[in-house]
């Protein structure tokens, strides 16, 4: 066989032999330039270990990604099959059907199980993962949870959970120790205290007690109502202890954990130090694989679980970071960017739970705003008189800038951006002051456009034509009443 | 017509059968990825491979590394099937595919391990949109024709985007291995 191994006899540059295996990859590569690809490796070793490398790293995306498609194929087979207790697949007597559908991933058993319940129409037990546990049934922590917890239910059709029963098929709820695995979809755990935990796919989520849970893997969001206040979520890294309140934890395979307060306030405590904190409303931290805090800066609306009527957007985001100055230690203050999620009353800021976007008048915000995607800023952020904020546009935009009308005109912002000539009402409804005390009890959130509305804001916009960063200013207020300014972007047509 | 023994020891081999190809079907997929341009053209022979493997399991000597025989196997289906396709799909000439064939069997099976490994790490550091882009690429197996009507980007867009995405991977996990392998 005559192959050729000196770099020298390359003809391609590498990024074009990449640009080739893409191609490949995705179905689109054409006869010339396969042939292109095929001299290329025969000719250079170096190209081969690239192909090798990324054909592997194609497939293992498909082999651990592609869950839909396992959980088909068992489930389509699971008449068939009877599972044994070490997980794997045999045949009763059964006729014998083709290798390759009985055939389950050995490292997705938990699949099998998923198979079963949703065969089973979310009712039936796994008996794949059932051991006995210890200790008396009637006064134990197992009973304690099982009265805990209300329900389990997924909020969509195409949900696929299910939970690791460690007590026996018997019990119409879970146990401490059980654990509840998320495939698919959003499921929501609901406790009898009014407590509600949302947790997107892929999740792992144990039951640790009638108060307390541990979020192993995924995204939770978790609503705490009055009186139900002490509620504690651990993750590898933390513990979070809930003080009456909406959060957002998500934990990664390294057991990074990041924690968002949407409402309310939260603990911490780290779990490999005695360091506690306390994060309000519009803070978020993130602790890396060994435990090292830092601010979370900004994230996307689906970092967390969504809200309860919120609908995911199938598309990339097109404000993609956003930085700023404000660097003392304290500071853990969050930008979210809400993909496609600008429409009435939309939450405008990250620090006021009650604050909400509208059109100014009845015939409502602009049309070209209506889908946008936008960034909840944080309100307090309008009296900090040196902030500097980079935004990061990763898609040509339309980006767009609302503007307290009471406030002055800020030189970074008139010098750049054009105004409308449009405007965007804002609804402030009640808020929390400094002391976490409900102010202007007499004022109401309206529901739709023209309604109780308390602040006019000009609609300022630049077209962003390449994908750049772009640096605001201060929001140059004239008065601590008015409010920060914020920001929107649509696609570039 | 069976009679209860012979009944008794296909279910066995069956189990058996089941059991090595469960634990080697991963290896064996992506063997036959690595060959073969054509995503479909892959699954056929994955399918047939494995029709095969259970027919010649009688011939399987137990002990023997079920993975590599597996590989053989569905190196046989690739060259047969294209034969009997060359001019009508995209294919490798012979000389490339017994040639990455031979590379890759001579690697071993914690050198892929270690990849997937890092592959999972720098999959968990993508930032959400990148994560849904592989979401849906992979996990929902949508085409790229696809997505690029879902997210309403032209193709070229989403193209230029996976070919990032997989030079990003390609980089992270070697930037990976180069730091474990110096420890």
């Amino acid at each position: 066989m005559k192959t050729f191994s000196d770099p020298e006899d390359s003809n391609l540059p590498p990024e074009q032999t990449h640009e080739l295996i893409s191609a490949l990859c995705d179905g689109s590569i054409t006869e010339e330039q396969l042939r292109l690809l095929e001299t290329e490796l025969l000719q250079n070793a170096e190209s081969r270990e690239i192909y090798a490398a990324i054909l592997e790293q194609e497939a293992s995306l498909e082999w651990e990604l592609s869950t839909k498609e396992a959980l088909i194929r068992i489930r389509r087979d699971e008449v068939e099959t009877h599972l044994g207790a070490d997980g794997v697949g045999t045949d009763s007597g059964q006729p014998l059907g083709n290798p390759v559908s009985v055939a389950p991933r050995p490292a997705a058993r938990w699949m099998i199980a998923a198979a079963v319940l949703i065969v089973g129409g979310l009712t039936v037990w796994s008996t794949v993962f059932r051991a006995p546990l210890k200790g008396p049934a009637g006064n134990s922590p197992q009973a304690n949870v099982r009265q805990a917890v209300g329900g389990i239910q997924g909020l969509a059709e195409d949900c696929m959970w299910y939970v690791e029963d460690l007590a026996g098929s018997e019990h119409a709820n879970v146990a401490v120790g059980e654990t509840l695995r998320v495939v698919e979809g959003e499921v929501q755990v609901a406790y009898e205290s009014g407590t509600t935990v949302v947790l997107a796919a892929p999740a792992v989520f144990e039951f640790t007690g009638s108060n307390s849970a541990k979020l192993v893997h995924g995204k939770l969001r978790g609503q705490v109502s009055e009186g139900a206040e002490g509620f504690i979520v651990n993750t590898p890294r933390a513990s979070v202890v809930d003080y009456g309140t909406e959060f957002g934890i998500s934990v990664d395979e390294s057991g990074a954990t990041n924690i968002a307060v949407f409402e309310g306030e939260v603990g911490v405590e780290q779990t490999d130090s005695l360091k506690a904190l306390r994060l309000r409303m519009g803070d978020g931290v993130h602790l890396d694989e060994f435990g090292k805090m830092s601010r979370l800066v900004a994230f996307e609306s689906s970092f967390f679980p969504s809200e309860g009527d919120a609908q995911s957007i199938l598309r990339e985001p097109l404000i993609t970071d956003i930085r700023d100055n404000t660097n003392q230690p304290d500071n853990m203050k969050y930008y979210e960017i809400v993909v496609g999620g600008m429409r009435e009353d939309a939450r405008a800021y990250v620090d006021r739970e009650f604050h909400q976007w509208n059109g100014h008048t009845s015939t409502g915000m602009p049309d070209y705003l209506l889908g946008a995607d936008y960034v909840r800023m944080f309100n307090n952020d309008k009296i900090n008189e040196q902030i500097e904020i980079e935004v990061t546009v990763g898609q040509p935009a339309v980006v767009y800038v609302f503007v307290d009308d009471r406030n002055n005109i800020p030189g970074w912002l008139s010098s750049v951006f054009e105004d409308t000539g449009d405007t965007i009402g804002l609804d402030t409804g009640p808020y929390r002051d400094l002391d976490n005390i409900l102010r202007l009890e007499d004022r109401t959130t309206g529901v739709g456009p023209g309604e109780s509305i308390d602040g006019v804001f000009s609609i300022w916009q630049l077209r962003v034509e390449i994908p750049r960063t772009l640096k605001l200013g201060t929001a140059d207020i004239r008065d601590t009443r008015t409010n920060m300014y914020a920001l929107a972007a649509v696609p570039l047509e | 017509m069976y009679d209860e023994h012979s009944q008794a020891r296909v279910e066995q081999n069956h189990v058996q059968f089941v059991h090595l190809f469960s634990q080697h079907q991963r290896d064996i997929k992506a063997y036959i990825r690595s060959l073969v341009p054509s995503a479909a053209d892959a699954d056929d022979v994955m399918q047939e491979t494995s029709v095969i493997l259970w027919e010649k399991f009688s011939e399987y000597e137990p002990g023997r590394d079920f993975g590599r025989w597996g590989c053989g196997i569905a190196r046989m289906v690739v060259l047969r099937l294209r034969r009997k396709t060359a001019n009508d799909r995209h294919w490798f000439n012979e000389e490339l595919i017994q040639l990455l064939s031979s590379e890759r069997q001579d690697k071993s099976a914690s050198f892929f391990e270690s990849r997937r490994d890092a592959l999972r790490e720098c999959v968990a550091a993508l930032d959400p949109g990148q994560c849904r882009f592989l979401e849906l690429r992979y996990g929902q197996n949508k085409s790229v024709e696809a997505i690029s009507q879902d997210a309403g980007r032209p193709l070229s867009t989403i193209y230029r985007r996976f070919a990032k995405l997989r030079k990003l991977l390609y980089d992270c996990v070697s930037r990976k291995l180069e730091v474990a392998n110096r420890l």
